[in-house]
């Protein structure tokens, strides 16, 4: 039933209506979002370019052929355009990173369950935003693929649907990618990611 | 089979769980007994865990409401360019006829230029064009708010003319896939070079000197709206028959080029000018390049041009600049030349495509990709250099004595 009824909201958002392009794709807002929120770093070019995204969707939709699922279309038209805005931009792109105030949940949560104290749920944080600002300096390339794997949790196959790259290259471009995060923050940070005396 | 050498692939393919038993089992065993594989593996799962760990950013409030309003706004406008005459080559007829008319109306009017800075690279292009014959005349001491510049005449017939070689030139495309896509796009452009003619014929015209101010304003004011409607409108003239891939990978620009142009530099014999001209170039933020010419004697005596590269902005101040602050006899010696990179930008994006099939087979054949990924950077890099060449240009001064 609700395979139909995607179906039929496909058929109807190909003519154009906008109410069934919505309810078909509303459902991935969130998801887009945080794809173009992780590559910018930044919220107003995030909302910028997710809402691009989705206008790009809207227009191209008819020609939509359903060779891969709805989701990783989105997906891929997500990355294309954080791409091509990150290019445009390369010289004037200013990082600017936004801590999310997750702590004080976090540490609610801590005193009234059996959840982390407060003092790993800091550790836990610096550990998160050093990721993000460490993310920031990845190469684009690297940095959409630890998106799409750790962040999203796409497979290999969804990946190598979204970024049009055979598997074998989306097996090389996860690990390098890694490396590359790795060598950013166990070699500058390794009082947070690392607990072995040298 | 040699875990330390390319611990990076193995420990990645262990925390995604896609090695086979056999290898998984060695991999363990070694892990044991290496303590820089064993550390590099807690660190990677350590980090793959907290990304995995980490919440999703909540969609901010009006998101959907935004979207809806797009959608609708979008919709509505489809809905009346249907309205409007569809026929391509009406348009492009009647758009070819109104950049001749205004070109000849121009032609006859005083030709009175002071073109000033431009904030967009589309109004930059045509006034280089422009300028290039406008420094000639500049060179030779008139006034710049009174005299006649006879080359703007020819200034703007080459910019009509080069107007009309492109209605021409994508009339002619039969592209199957991109006919309508193509031609929309060139319609599109046509109406922007309209504006662009119409505003710079405005300038021609005399309404500049007193009312310079307001003249420049407005074609400011209408080159961004028209560079804003370009960016509006190209995804809209993507629309329809084209395929998935092909409409996700064109972005804004699928075409490719350099611009170049040539200048005289007359110099007294005590050669301060070439001075000047260096400090000149400094201040304006461009960069002198190597002369790779080795037939060229590298001497202060001797030297025959200086080579510089700029941005269009940069060097759409480069005439003002040159007159009024250095005083240096600046003069064109060739127009500016496009050179089209589309083919060696198509050539090198196949490249990289048969360079990442290289790189899958060797990590299939459990081969060091190491210097494929090199070969690959190299190509990525000149992509890049090319995509950047469009809003450059290079500018060789000839030294005249």
């Amino acid at each position: 039933m609700r395979l139909e009824n995607e179906s039929s909201l496909l058929i109807k958002a190909k003519q154009g209506n906008v109410e069934a392009f919505e309810e078909l794709t509303s459902s991935y807002y969130s998801k887009v979002y945080n794809i173009c929120y992780k590559m910018l770093n930044n919220a107003d070019d995030a909302i910028e370019q997710a809402q691009e995204t989705f206008i790009k969707a809207y227009k191209y939709i008819k020609d939509f052929k359903g060779n891969c699922s709805l989701s990783t279309w989105l997906y891929r038209i997500a990355t294309n355009v954080c791409l091509d805005f990150l290019r445009k931009n390369k010289n004037k792109r200013t990082i600017s990173l936004e801590q999310n105030t997750y702590d004080d949940l976090q540490i609610k949560d801590s005193l009234v369950s059996d959840k982390p104290g407060p003092e790993k749920v800091a550790e836990t944080n610096a550990q998160k935003l050093a990721i993000r600002e460490a993310m920031a300096k990845m190469n684009e390339n690297n940095r959409i693929v630890i998106i799409l794997r750790d962040f999203m949790g796409l497979s290999y196959e969804e990946i190598s649907e979204t970024i049009k790259a055979p598997t074998g290259t989306v097996k090389s471009r996860i690990s390098r990618a890694r490396s590359e995060l790795r060598d950013l923050l166990c070699k500058d940070k390794e009082h947070l990611f690392t607990d072995y005396v040298k | 089979m040699s875990f330390c050498n390319e611990n990076n692939k193995y420990i990645s393919l262990y925390i995604d769980d896609l090695l086979d038993e056999k290898t998984e089992l060695l991999f363990k065993e070694h892990i044991k007994e290496c303590s820089e594989c064993s550390h590099k593996l807690e660190e990677m799962s350590l980090l793959a865990e907290l990304c995995k760990e980490e919440d999703e950013i909540p969609l901010p409030e009006k998101f959907a409401a935004s979207i809806h309003d797009r959608l609708i706004s979008l919709d509505t406008n489809k809905a009346k360019s249907k309205r409007f005459v569809y026929n391509k080559k009406l348009i492009a007829s009647l758009s070819t006829a109104a950049i001749l008319v205004i070109s000849l109306f121009a032609y006859n009017l005083l030709p009175e230029i002071n073109v000033k800075n431009q904030s967009t690279k589309a109004a930059e292009s045509v006034q280089m064009e422009s300028d290039s014959n406008i420094i000639g005349d500049r060179a030779s001491g008139k006034s710049s708010d009174t005299s006649l510049y006879n080359s703007s005449e020819s200034a703007t017939a080459n910019v009509a003319g080069n107007f009309a070689d492109n209605v021409a030139e994508t009339s002619d495309k039969t592209d199957d896939s991109n006919t309508q896509n193509k031609s929309e796009v060139h319609v599109v452009e046509q109406k922007e070079d309209v504006k662009i003619a119409m505003s710079f014929s405005k300038s021609l015209a005399g309404e500049y000197g007193e009312d310079s101010g307001a003249a420049k304003e407005k074609s400011n004011v209408e080159v961004p709206s028209v560079d804003g409607q370009k960016r509006q409108a190209e995804p809209d003239a993507q629309i329809s028959s084209i395929d998935n891939e092909v409409a996700l990978t064109m972005t804004t620009a699928n075409s490719y080029y350099s611009n170049s142009i040539e200048l005289n530099l007359n110099i007294t014999s005590k050669r301060i000018e070439i001075d000047v001209l260096d400090k000149m170039m400094e201040e304006l933020g461009s960069k002198k390049l190597e002369n790779s010419d080795a037939d060229v004697i590298i001497d202060e005596d001797t030297i025959e041009f200086i080579d510089y590269e700029l941005s269009l902005v940069q060097y759409s101040k480069l005439e003002s600049i040159a007159a009024e602050k250095y005083e240096l006899d600046l003069s064109t010696k060739t127009e500016i030349t496009k050179t089209d990179l589309t083919d060696e930008y198509n050539i090198l994006n196949m490249q990289m495509i048969e360079i990442d099939e290289k790189i899958t087979q060797a990590i299939i054949n459990n081969e060091s990709t190491s210097e494929l990924e090199l070969e690959k950077t190299n190509i990525l890099n000149q992509i890049n250099d090319i995509i950047m060449k469009k809003d450059m240009i290079s500018v060789k001064i000839y030294i005249c004595r």
